[in-house]
């Protein structure tokens, strides 16, 4: 018996010594499997934009972990040709079916996920495009509002960065600097 | 017509109907999936037991395939763009077949039932295990251009 006192006292003096009590799986983390990402390629000759509406993300909002997961196949285009060129001849969705991005918030520590507010944040990781990983740092914004967290961010890529060969007739038509947009609006993962 | 005139009109036609395939490729939309016969017809349970099976070889029979599928509806999400997403699947697990519907069809997505069964056919893009940051979030077989069928 003393033991067993003994035994919650200091697991009790550990958890309250490390400032939180112990998490269960799950717990501190949101996450999403309809968040937006959307690519813009700017040329004189012509706009092109796509939309993938199935990315699933999840943020952890103790130690400012995030992650995405992207199909590839899934981004939609308004011309069907753009399409199928995107797949097949520069993203080559068929043996690089997804994308990945894994990073950290590294102001975390600022954002009071309780309490309503808009943070201003920057994100560090790697991003796995094509095959091919690359660190990439970039700006966003993380709001809490009622419990739910939207983060949104926007940032350009090179394509030359992730081996995507544009073909010469082409290079008119899609530009080598690709702003992309992400937008998830995560709710809490119930473990 | 002399010669020499009948063959620059058979270039100049030749010219026009280049052109004019060039034009109507490039300007060339999806098909609409209402209008086309689903190659595959399955259980929303039974197309993610497969995928969950075998990625590799279940990606071949449905990857770019027109497929119908059955099942409970778990969700309806609507984007901030007024589109459709229906979520197919049993409410209890974390795995579904996300249906983006066509554009075009939205008013027949904004009219269902969450657990109603329907049927809906689209074009698979493929199968998603959402295994992130340590967590298990489910898989998802993924549909777009998806079309209500019977609800």
């Amino acid at each position: 018996m003393f033991k067993l006192i003994l035994f919650i006292f200091f697991t009790f003096l550990l958890n309250t010594t490390n400032g939180q009590s112990a998490l269960s799986p799950g717990e501190g983390k949101y996450f999403t499997k309809a968040g937006k990402i959307s690519f813009f390629s700017k040329t004189s000759l012509e706009n092109i934009d796509a939309t993938n509406k199935s990315t699933a993300c999840i943020l952890n909002s103790k130690t400012g972990d995030v992650q995405f997961g992207v199909l590839m196949k899934s981004f939609e285009f308004k011309k069907a040709l753009m399409q199928e060129d995107f797949n097949k001849n520069f993203i080559e969705s068929k043996k690089f079916p997804k994308a990945e991005f894994t990073g950290q918030l590294t102001n975390n520590a600022e954002i009071k996920y309780t309490t309503d507010g808009t943070y201003t944040t920057l994100v560090k990781g790697k991003l796995t495009l094509h095959g091919i990983t690359k660190d990439l740092e970039t700006s966003g914004i993380v709001v809490i509002k009622s419990g739910k967290i939207s983060v949104s961010s926007t940032f350009n890529i090179l394509l030359t960065d992730y081996n995507i060969q544009v073909p010469k007739v082409q290079r008119s038509q899609i530009s080598d600097k690709i702003k992309i947009t992400v937008e998830c609006n995560l709710e809490p993962l119930k473990s | 017509m002399s010669k020499k005139r009948m063959i620059w009109t058979f270039v100049l036609i030749g010219i026009v109907l280049v052109a004019f395939y060039f034009y109507k490729e490039y300007t060339r939309t999806n098909k609409d999936l209402s209008k086309l016969k689903a190659e595959i017809k399955i259980s929303a349970l039974d197309l993610i037991s497969a995928f969950e099976e075998s990625d590799s070889l279940t990606n071949i029979k449905f990857i770019d395939k027109i497929i119908e599928v059955t099942g409970n509806v778990k969700v309806l999400e609507k984007d901030d763009n007024g589109g459709y997403t229906i979520v197919l699947g049993d409410i209890a697990s974390l795995s579904s077949v996300r249906c983006l519907t066509d554009s075009n069809y939205r008013s027949d997505a904004s009219l269902l039932q969450q657990n109603s069964t329907i049927t809906i056919r689209g074009m698979c893009t493929g199968f998603k295990k959402n295994e992130l940051l340590g967590e298990n979030l489910g898989s998802d077989v993924e549909l777009t251009r998806c079309v209500v069928i019977k609800k």
